[in-house]
């Protein structure tokens, strides 16, 4: 299996099968993370696009030595945050990200697979009620885990400031999932 | 003893901070791990092909030029400029203490003059 550097040394090339296998790899993962912050699945897919598609253009602008991931999550936070502050008065019902996305791991009873999707619905549910300020950082803390350092870079803004918003954000969600019994429900299925 | 005591306070609530926030980045990672975009990827990739196909990539960053030295005219201008701010600036400062230490002497001499008052009631 090729290296991501390998692969950006091939895309420079106009290779877009480098470029097809860069999206395999990551696609997820830089899905998600649109996902979490636009809530809004097709406007998702259009920022995971728009990030491979910077991949593309910015190729002989990219240190080969360095990890790509964390580039990857940079222009996708970068792209993702500025949709949601540019449409902010736009908001999608949870429900409807939910409904019909979500694959069932193989091999697992469907209580059991319900159960765990009502779960992680109620997480995701507490982290729609964020503020799109303290969202954006959850999510790229916990799910893309930047630093907090990376993260005042992406948001430009300073370090205090995102560690404030994390600091809020985490007491937010602990006050919502605790009042639900969830956190500790959780706690104790995935501990 | 009461350092102690509220040391190990300190570390259980550290502890618990952590395992907190190590519990919300697993929660965090699995609310999301299911999530599949709507369009299948092969599709999503044939219209990122599509796209890419018709966007130029960019040439690697040119090394910017050095920025010219300024002449001895601009120097002594700005040097200038820099004389003349910094005098505004003091004079500011001097008033600013200036109103600053009148403050602080009327209150004294006013306190003063309560002690002096009060020792003269006394004395009568």
């Amino acid at each position: 299996m090729s290296s991501d550097g390998e692969l950006i040394v091939r895309l420079r090339d106009e290779d877009l099968d480098a470029l097809g296998e860069l999206f395999e790899r990551y696609r997820h993962q830089v899905y998600r993370v649109a996902l979490a912050i636009v809530r809004d699945p097709y406007i998702a897919e259009d920022i995971l696009q728009d990030a491979f598609l910077k991949l593309h253009k910015y190729a002989h602008r990219i240190d080969i030595e360095r990890p790509l991931m964390p580039w990857l999550y940079r222009v996708t936070a970068n792209l993702s945050y500025t949709f949601v502050t540019r449409n902010a008065k736009r908001r999608v019902p949870l429900d409807d990200v939910n409904e019909g996305q979500l694959v069932s791991p193989k091999g697992q009873a469907p209580d059991r697979v319900t159960e765990r999707t009502e779960l992680r619905n109620d997480v995701r549910e507490a982290i729609e009620t964020l503020s799109t300020q303290q969202r954006t950082v959850v999510i790229l803390h916990y799910l893309a885990t930047l630093s907090i350092q990376e993260i005042a870079e992406i948001l430009e803004c300073p370090v205090g400031t995102v560690k404030s918003r994390l600091h809020h954000a985490r007491n937010n969600l602990r006050q919502r999932l605790q009042s639900e019994q969830l956190f500790a429900e959780l706690t104790h299925e995935y501990a | 003893m009461n350092m102690l005591n509220r040391l190990h306070e300190w570390l259980d609530e550290k502890t618990c901070a952590e395992l907190d926030d190590r519990r919300l980045a697993r929660r965090v990672r699995t609310a999301y791990r299911h999530v599949e975009p709507p369009t299948p990827a092969d599709d999503l990739f044939a219209q990122l092909r599509a796209r890419a196909e018709k966007t130029p990539q960019l040439a690697p960053e040119a090394r910017r030029a050095e920025t010219p030295k300024p002449s001895l005219a601009t120097l002594r201008k700005r040097t200038e400029q820099e004389r003349l701010i910094e005098r505004s600036n003091q004079r500011r400062r001097s008033r600013h203490y200036g109103d600053h230490y009148r403050q602080i002497m009327d209150y004294a001499l006013n306190q003063m003059r309560m002690s002096l008052l009060d020792a003269g009631m006394r004395l009568l």
